[in-house]
């Protein structure tokens, strides 16, 4: 039985292993409409539980809003007639091998820092029309007035 | 000439009125800390906030203006996207012996009722990362790092979570909880986090 178990356990942790790496957060609010447009030009509407991928483009309609969070415990939300893109996203905390780098192009966000910023200061990056603000572990908003 | 300048502020004021201006505001965290974020302008001078509703504000043309906001206005303006902010993770520490990965007799029984919560909860996945100090070879670091995880995510499995929720980590001794020096033996540094997520 414990040599079955043993046996057990080393298939299960592989696929966890592998799972982790596809997907890099998931959607944990959801109000009104939000759709995500994948990096293969799916347009798929947004519900709670829903994985985010690296290159996924985020947009949410009037009174819409959505929460994340990211395999580093990240956590972000977005405000309504916004779009929120995720440009690169790495997260191997044993190798110190992470990055988040993230593009406002309108309407706000907000933001309470993970792991990502915690390992490594620079890492984290947000892009906001002509800004490009650098973020060390912290709590944030950051809107784009049009 | 006096009308055109007129006009000249007038176009320069309608100009940078309606143009897109960003706007970053520095939020107090959970426990009360704040964090630093910095800025550089157009002539490379860089500002920093580090004070909680301290507000940079960004033109067009990366001028920055830096400002002071208060915490009722900014709760206010920004209700609806605060309101989205995901709550923290509900998180477990399990704390391991010196180059040890088994887990004790009273930690087994602990994780039953953690086994329990995940069962109960609307919990998407389970993650299960392991932790250690920073003595000894930082490779044999992961690789303990990664036992120790692994035991407990088995442990949850026999309570009977389903597996496919859990995922496994190991950071070696990359994200202690207490700082160390190099090589230090630290029991705080030892463990294995589990996160609901």
């Amino acid at each position: 039985m414990r040599d079955y178990f043993i046996k057990f356990i080393g298939l299960i942790s592989i696929p966890a292993l592998l799972g982790a790496a596809s997907s890099i957060g998931y959607v944990k609010t959801l109000q009104g409409n939000v759709t995500i447009t994948h990096k293969d030009k799916t347009i798929v509407p947004l519900k709670q539980g829903d994985k985010v991928f690296e290159k996924d483009l985020i947009k949410t309609a009037d009174r819409s809003t959505v929460g994340i969070t990211f395999e580093d415990n990240t956590r972000i939300s977005i405000g309504s007639n916004a779009e929120f893109f995720v440009d690169a996203y790495l997260f191997e905390p044993a190798n110190k091998n992470v990055a988040f780098k993230s593009n406002l192009f309108k309407g706000s966000m907000g933001c309470v820092t993970g792991l990502i910023s915690k390992i490594k200061p620079d890492a984290m990056e947000i892009k906001a029309k002509t800004a490009t603000i650098g973020i060390r572990g912290t709590s944030f908003v950051v809107e784009v007035k049009e | 000439m006096k009308s055109l300048l007129i006009l000249a502020t007038f176009l320069l004021f309608f100009l940078t009125g309606c143009a897109p201006k960003v706007q970053i505001t520095l939020l107090p965290e959970e426990n009360g800390k704040v964090g630093v974020i910095s800025l550089s302008d157009n002539k490379g001078k860089e500002y920093t906030i580090n004070q909680a509703y301290e507000v940079l504000e960004v033109s067009p043309k990366n001028e920055i203006e830096q400002k002071q906001d208060t915490e009722s206005n900014i709760q206010a303006k920004y209700a609806e996207v605060l309101k989205a902010l995901p709550p923290k993770h509900q998180s477990f520490l399990l704390y391991f012996g010196f180059d040890k990965a088994t887990l004790e007799e009273k930690q087994i029984e602990g994780l039953k009722e953690i086994a329990a919560l995940i069962k109960k909860g609307n919990i998407a996945e389970v993650m299960c990362i392991g932790h250690s100090d920073s003595a000894g070879d930082k490779e044999y670091n992961k690789i303990l790092s990664l036992q120790r995880a692994k035991n407990v995510a088995k442990a949850l499995i026999a309570d009977f979570v389903n597996q496919s929720l859990i995922t496994i980590e190991y950071y070696g001794d990359a994200d202690p909880l207490v700082p160390t020096t190099n090589n230090k033996p630290n029991a705080q540094n030892r463990r294995v986090e589990i996160i609901l997520k």
